[in-house]
């Protein structure tokens, strides 16, 4: 069994080999054949991931850090002492990853066949999906926190790709693609940013960036942690002790140690901080990367727009993977951010704020998209609260339970939205007439009644909408009550004000959520059909509905994997904590938390009231004739709603007082500096006329005046004296003669020089 | 052999002068035969410098030399009054003075 | 005497020097240069050259002045020009002045070169061969490898030759041998210098340790008597070592003690003198007898005293007597020649050549065209503007 944790490599390769069979012969295998190809991919990498956690299960839940053949010595310089391999790690948290990750992506890629059927970009939609799991699989599956950077840049990149998908539609449609593309990117950039320096000040401060190493387990027991035990059990033996302080220890030994030793510096060369401050700025700077990716505030404005985007890439990326990479993260770093108890207080707020105003906003909104797109920011914002409040396992089983329920929901939203593009197609038989121009198949006001015309749809959109509810007994019942009790209890036991506040929010958003979820059930599938689309609509073809079925089912059932402790019958029944346990072998501070009656109870009825109410106002009778949300009329909501419509004018604030000040000075910049100093000055001024000058100076002055004038001049000169010495020619013989003898009188003279001296007496 | 009455500056003295008058003879004149006699006559010059050093210094290099020398004062001869006669032929005049076509 | 007569000759010449300028008449001017020209080879005869007086006549006066005097008769320029005056009014007085300053200069080096100061230069070197060595029909001389004379007979004696200063190997071989290979008859080292006359003799028996080369040489100077004579005696008698030549009309002793081998040079003034070679010491029986040997001033004499095998292989006496000009061949044709095809072949035959080329040229220059010259028009190919073009006659060439 230990040899199916060498295959952890396949799990990324298998995907890339899909990816690029579909890259450079998709055109020639035809839908059929890329379909059978990227599918079969993600299926084979789920089959792998399956061994893996069987091989985990088999071998007592060891890690395994397994190097890849090629790349093992990925970074090395020896002179500055840098290490960084190549290495996939297998342990519980990256494998109920690696599960999440292809397991839902299988189920959408095959989804995706059908969605995007008679696309004529068809092979390259399928080779981004490839390259999107495998850049996500690299970020779970990587030993080290570069190789995580890879896969988050990597799944960004994806993103991009994907949400611009449909650049080239026409209507300006296309440019609105684009722009939420690229959206998404800038605006990851800016997380990415904080998550550069993070890693940077990691690798400065403990020298490696790997997790931890081959062999290496995690120091803190998870009893002695929840007990109040001292922190620090050596696992290793007392005279292996000082040298592995500073040894090759992964990042988390090494901080543990570090913690318990206490006042250790780090030297920044202008400062030296101490660790526990340089912890709490790591975990800062990782945690404005994970509001980038995961859509928390202030940065969570970039997934409405990519909404986009094809639905499957909203339900693969935007719903269950890449948006959790953020607090996958988080949970990978949960030694760092139980150390940092500031930190922890962050992210809890932060969270806790964005579920609450993410379920607000998505009160207001119609389109289908955009409420299942704040509805998504509004369960990271649950995730990431948990993991403020320490309560690591509990953010990763609602990361697994909210993969389910939230893709199946955006597959049956894709799968509305077809419906109803179908039937827009056979009410106007292909004729769309001029008073159709504002027909729009996602927006809610002209759904209704799909109820009948499409049942699958319905009925597994309802479990979709329970589960997020979270009705017991489906899947998120489980995980979101673990939160809140997790967040109270911090709260109760450990005396945190962000658990106390914290579980107020989290409550609030939990009813804001059952509420719109309901409002939105009955906009689209309850009442009356308000458009002809709606009449005409017709259920989608199998390959659609069949993931939708069987997301419907681990909706329901995926929940009790994680049974709390104390609850009657179930615990007994499957097993308690089962999901816990398993990931605290490779999360040091996950812990289970006991079931709390009461809570639930009073939960599930909040809900409950939640969808009661959202009956209510959005009843039959609004349904029929719907031009304005009954909220809006409303004059006690009427505001509350205006602003939940407008989003809360986030975008808008940002615009102006980020976007617009940031071009105008850029446009300044480029102005000023670039073409007014550089290009007008510098180039101009200081190089090119001296230059022109110099070169002036040498041609005119140089070349013409001196040059030219010598050597002309030299010609004129020749000229003039040969003109003035042509006069001696006379042509009379006797002259020349006469010159002859004067000239050899001469000569003899001055050979007899001596003697006329003598004899003048000189 | 041996030394003579007559010092060797006395034939020098004489070759001189007529060297002198020679020259003046090519100077002076318009006829063109005219001066070309005049040169003749200070070849004949030079050749009595010539023998009369060649008995001084008893070498018969001197004697060669004015061999040669009359050899080619009779070549040029030749040659000069070929083109006295040719310039006659076009000119109908031997007066030096109207021979200056290669005026500069 | 000589002066008087180089200032006679030089008179003329400098009087029909001066007519020939100034005389009107084209053919006067002529005639007067040929009498200018035969002076100065008179002067050339008193100089010791009377090769080139030979040559100057015949050449200069005879076939130079006479085409001349055709193209004066050719182009009717008898008539010469009226006015001496050029077209250069300043001519007249600058060639004066120049004819001034030259002369002054001429002058200035003629009285302060010392030319009288210094040493004439002796005269070359001559040599000639007397064979009287017994036993050998006729010899080749050699001087380092190169024929002084061949094929000399007994008792003859050849002309004297020029030959160059310097030391030697005389080398006597059989007339026909080849001196590179045959061994020679006789070697000996002798040092040619100038101003001397050599006569190189054999003497002796061959065969005979006696034999011997023995180097008579006349000095070419006379500057000790007047109407002297210088003379040579040679003692070839190997028989007899000490000999005396005695005058028998004044009864003394011209050469005393000669030796056996040794040759002496006296002075005498002419006369006719009746000489006798007797044994040193002894007046009774004369070995040999020259009577009435009638001598000339300014002449070389060489006796020989040797002795000539009769047919039954007794011997008598001889004696060689001969008289050569003192001087003899310098400036004569024979010398002349000698160096000419010797030294200075190379400038004879270039000078050959420049005669015939000039001939040529004469011919060339003075012959009528057969076709008659074309005018030839140039036509520019690119005239530059506003340059007109002459109408074309007939282009090429």
């Amino acid at each position: 069994m230990d040899n199916f944790f060498d295959l952890v490599p396949l799990v990324v390769l298998i995907p890339l080999a899909g990816l690029l069979i579909n890259l450079f012969a998709g055109r020639q295998l035809g839908e059929r054949g890329v379909s059978i190809v990227a599918v079969g991919a993600s299926g084979m990498a789920f089959v792998i991931a399956v061994l893996l956690w069987i091989a985990q299960v088999n071998t007592g839940y060891k890690a395994a850090v397994i190097d890849m053949p090629i790349l093992a010595d990925w970074i090395v310089i020896p002179s500055a002492n840098v290490t960084i391999p190549w290495a996939f790690r297998v342990d519980s948290l990256s494998v109920t990853m690696m599960l999440a990750v292809t397991g839902v992506g299988t189920l959408i890629h095959l989804y995706a066949v059908g969605y995007m059927h008679g696309d004529e970009r068809f092979p390259r939609f399928f080779v981004y999906m490839n390259l999107f799991l495998v850049f996500m699989l690299i970020l779970v599956t990587g030993n080290n926190f570069l190789m995580m950077f890879v896969g988050w840049e990597g799944v960004g990149l994806c993103s991009y790709l994907l949400i611009g998908f449909w650049f080239d539609k026409p209507g300006g449609v296309g440019w609105r693609n684009s722009d939420a593309a690229r959206k998404a990117l800038i605006v990851n950039r800016v997380g990415d940013f904080g998550l550069v320096l993070g890693v940077l000040i990691t690798f400065w401060t403990f020298g490696t960036l790997d997790y931890y190493r081959e062999g290496e387990a995690p120091i803190v027991p998870h009893a002695a942690a929840e007990e109040g035990a001292p922190l620090f059990a050596p696992a290793l033996p007392a005279e292996e002790e000082a040298h592995a302080i500073s040894g090759p220890l992964g990042v988390f030994n090494q901080a543990e140690l570090w913690l318990e030793k206490g006042g250790h510096n780090v030297d920044f060369g202008m400062v030296s901080l101490s660790f526990e401050t340089t912890l709490t700025l790591i975990t800062l700077l990782f945690l404005l990367g994970a509001t980038g990716k995961s859509a928390q505030i202030p940065l969570f404005v970039w997934l409405p727009d990519a909404m986009a985007g094809p639905t499957p890439v909203s339900a693969l990326i935007h719903a269950a993977t890449m948006v959790t990479a953020g607090v996958y993260m988080m949970v990978r770093a949960n030694v760092f951010y139980h150390a940092a108890e500031f930190s922890s207080f962050v992210v809890a707020a932060i969270g806790a704020t964005t579920a609450l105003i993410a379920g607000f906003i998505a009160l207001g909104q119609w389109d289908i998209k955009r409420v299942l797109a704040y509805s998504t920011i509004s369960q990271l914002g649950f995730m990431v609260a948990a993991v403020g409040v320490g309560a690591y396992a509990a953010a990763i089983f609602h990361l697994v339970t909210h993969a389910c329920f939230k893709a199946l929901l955006f597959l049956g939203s894709g799968s509305v939205i077809h419906g109803m593009e179908h039937g827009h197609h056979h009410a106007t038989h292909g004729h769309a007439g001029h008073a159709d121009d504002e027909f729009d198949p996602q927006d809610l006001r002209f759904m209704g009644g799909l109820k009948e015309r499409m049942p699958v749809t319905y009925w597994t959109y309802l479990f979709g909408t329970l589960a997020i509810a979270g009705i017991i007994p489906f899947a998120g019942f489980w995980s979101k009550d673990e939160i809140l009790l997790d967040s109270l209890k911090a709260g109760v036991d450990k005396g945190l004000l962000s658990g106390y506040v914290g579980f107020v929010l989290l409550l609030t958003a939990a009813a804001f959520t059952a509420f719109y979820m309901w409002r939105q059930v009955s906009l689209i599938f309850l009442g009356k059909p308000r458009h002809a689309a709606a009449a005409h609509a017709e259920e989608s073809s199998r390959v659609m509905t069949v993931p939708l079925i069987i997301l419907a089912a681990l909706s329901l059932l995926i929940g009790f994997i994680n049974v709390p402790s104390g609850f009657p019958i179930l615990g007994w029944l499957l097993g308690e904590h089962q999901f816990t346990s398993f990931l605290e072998h490779s999360v040091p501070y996950a812990h289970a938390g006991t079931f709390s009656f009461l809570l639930a109870t009073f939960a599930v009825l909040l809900a409950l009231g939640a969808i009661y109410l959202a009956r209510s106002v959005y009843n039959d009778r609004a349904l029929a004739v719907l031009r304005e949300d009954p909220l809006a009329l409303n004059t006690r909501t009427q505001r509350a709603f205006t602003l939940a419509n407008a989003k809360l004018y986030w975008d808008e604030f940002y615009f102006t007082y980020v976007v617009y000040p940031y071009r105008n000075a850029a446009y300044w910049l480029a102005e000023q500096v670039d073409w007014r100093f550089l290009h007008d000055y510098v180039h101009e001024r200081l190089l090119r006329d001296p230059f022109n000058a110099a070169t002036r100076a040498l041609t005119w002055r140089v070349d013409k005046q001196i040059i030219d004038r010598s050597f002309d001049g030299l010609g004129h000169a020749a000229r003039r004296a040969a003109s003035r010495l042509r006069r001696i020619q006379t042509g009379y013989v006797h002259i020349y003669a006469m010159s002859v003898l004067f000239g050899a009188l001469l000569v003899m003279a001055l050979i007899l020089l001596p003697l006329i001296r003598d004899w003048l007496g000189l | 052999m041996g030394s003579s009455e007559v010092a060797v500056e006395l034939y020098v003295l004489l070759s001189a002068v007529l060297f002198i008058m020679g020259a003046m003879g090519v100077l002076l004149r318009r006829n063109a035969i005219l001066v070309f006699m005049s040169v003749e006559l200070m070849l004949n010059a030079a050749n009595l410098a010539l023998v009369a050093f060649a008995r001084q210094w008893a070498s018969g290099a001197g004697h060669l030399m004015v061999f040669f020398v009359m050899t080619v004062a009779a070549a040029e001869v030749a040659v000069g009054l070929a083109l006295i006669v040719a310039i006659f032929r076009t000119k109908k005049s031997i007066d030096i003075d109207n021979l200056h076509m290669f005026k500069g | 005497m000589e002066l008087t007569l180089f200032i006679i000759v030089g008179g003329i010449a400098l009087i029909s020097a001066a007519l020939m300028l100034i005389s009107e008449n084209a053919v006067y001017s002529a005639l007067f240069l040929i009498l200018n020209l035969m002076c100065i080879a008179f002067l050339f005869l008193m100089l010791n050259a009377p090769f080139l007086a030979m040559v100057q006549i015949t050449v200069y006066a005879g076939a130079i002045m006479v085409l001349f005097l055709f193209v004066i008769m050719l182009l009717g320029a008898e008539r010469t020009l009226p006015t001496i005056q050029s077209r250069f009014r300043w001519l007249a007085p600058a060639v004066v002045i120049m004819a001034l300053l030259f002369l002054i200069t001429v002058s200035v080096a003629l009285i302060n070169g010392e030319i009288i100061q210094t040493e004439p230069r002796k005269a070359e070197p001559q040599v000639r061969v007397v064979h009287v060595l017994d036993g050998v029909a006729s010899l080749d001389v050699y001087l380092d490898g190169e024929a002084v004379a061949q094929d000399v007979a007994f008792r003859a004696a050849t002309d004297f030759a020029p030959w160059r200063e310097g030391e030697y190997e005389l080398a006597i071989f059989e007339a026909g041998a080849d001196p590179a290979s045959a061994n020679p008859l006789l070697v000996q080292p002798v040092t040619i210098e100038r101003g001397k006359a050599y006569s190189l003799t054999a003497t002796g028996r061959i065969g005979a340790p006696g034999a011997r080369l023995v180097v008579a040489a006349h000095t070419l100077d006379f500057s000790g008597k007047k109407d002297g004579l210088r003379l040579v005696a040679v003692n070839a008698l190997p028989d007899r070592p000490w000999v005396d030549v005695r005058d028998e009309v004044y009864d003394e002793v011209l050469v005393g003690a000669l030796a056996y081998g040794e040759a002496r040079e006296f002075e005498l003034s002419k006369g006719t003198r009746s000489v006798a070679l007797y044994t040193t010491g002894s007046q009774r029986a004369p070995v040999s007898e020259l009577p009435e040997q009638a001598l000339e001033a300014n002449t070389l004499v060489l006796w020989v005293f040797a002795e000539q095998r009769q047919p039954d292989n007794s011997f008598t006496d001889v004696v060689i007597s001969l008289q050569d000009k003192a001087a003899t061949s310098f400036g004569s044709p024979t010398h002349i020649g000698q160096l000419l095809f010797t030294d200075y072949v190379l400038p004879f035959e270039l000078v050959a050549l420049l005669l015939l080329v000039a001939m040529i040229g004469a011919i060339v220059l003075t012959h009528e065209s057969l076709a008659p010259r074309k005018v030839i028009e140039r036509r520019l190919a690119n005239p530059p503007p506003g340059l007109e073009q002459s109408t074309p006659g007939e282009t090429g060439h």
